[in-house]
């Protein structure tokens, strides 16, 4: 054979091969990559899940006992926020919808009551009107 | 008057307290369900 045509050959066959292993690297990394990634969102979710679970626990503590021993905490919300972009079950996210909305409810009543408690009043002793003047 | 007003506010809050222990109790019973269900 030619020894010109013969490197030649080499020269292709070792250019494909290289080719090849190129290709076959870049899709093994880029496969791990993907398998990373995955993960990292798998972990992520089970965070924030975690996260969510615990803070629903809390806000029932913060909502107080039945009996009314003592008065309601400003619930939290900080996990919710966090999780809210994540995709659930329909069910789940009425349900987790409901509870913040009214969490917000209960924050806002917590806080016209400390602003009230909180606020010097000038009482008019006139029984028909029945008028109080806040002083600021 | 006063404090009367302030009675009918703590009362309306231990009111939205009940409701919104109710309603994180039914949340957090769903979200056990969901990861359970592995979710």
């Amino acid at each position: 054979m030619d020894p010109l045509l013969l490197e030649v050959l080499r020269f292709g066959t070792a250019i494909l091969a290289g080719g090849l292993v190129a290709v076959i690297a870049q899709r093994i990394a880029f496969r791990h990559a993907q398998d990373l990634a995955d993960a990292e969102r798998a972990h992520r979710r089970a965070s924030l899940l975690e996260a969510l679970a615990h803070e629903l626990e809390e806000n029932i503590g913060r909502a107080g006992p039945h009996e009314r021993t003592r008065a309601p905490i400003r619930v939290s919300q900080s996990a919710w926020i966090d999780a809210r972009g994540m995709d659930l079950d329909d069910h789940l996210s009425a349900a987790l919808r409901d509870a913040y909305a009214i969490g917000e409810d209960l924050n806002s009543r917590i806080a016209i009551v400390d602003a009230f408690a909180a606020t010097a009043i000038a009482a008019v002793r006139d029984p028909r009107w029945h008028r109080c003047a806040r002083v600021t | 008057m006063r404090a009367s007003y302030l009675n009918l506010l703590v009362d309306s809050s231990h009111t939205t307290a009940d409701q919104a222990r109710q309603a994180f109790r039914n949340a957090r019973d769903q979200l056990a369900e969901y990861r359970a269900r592995g979710g």
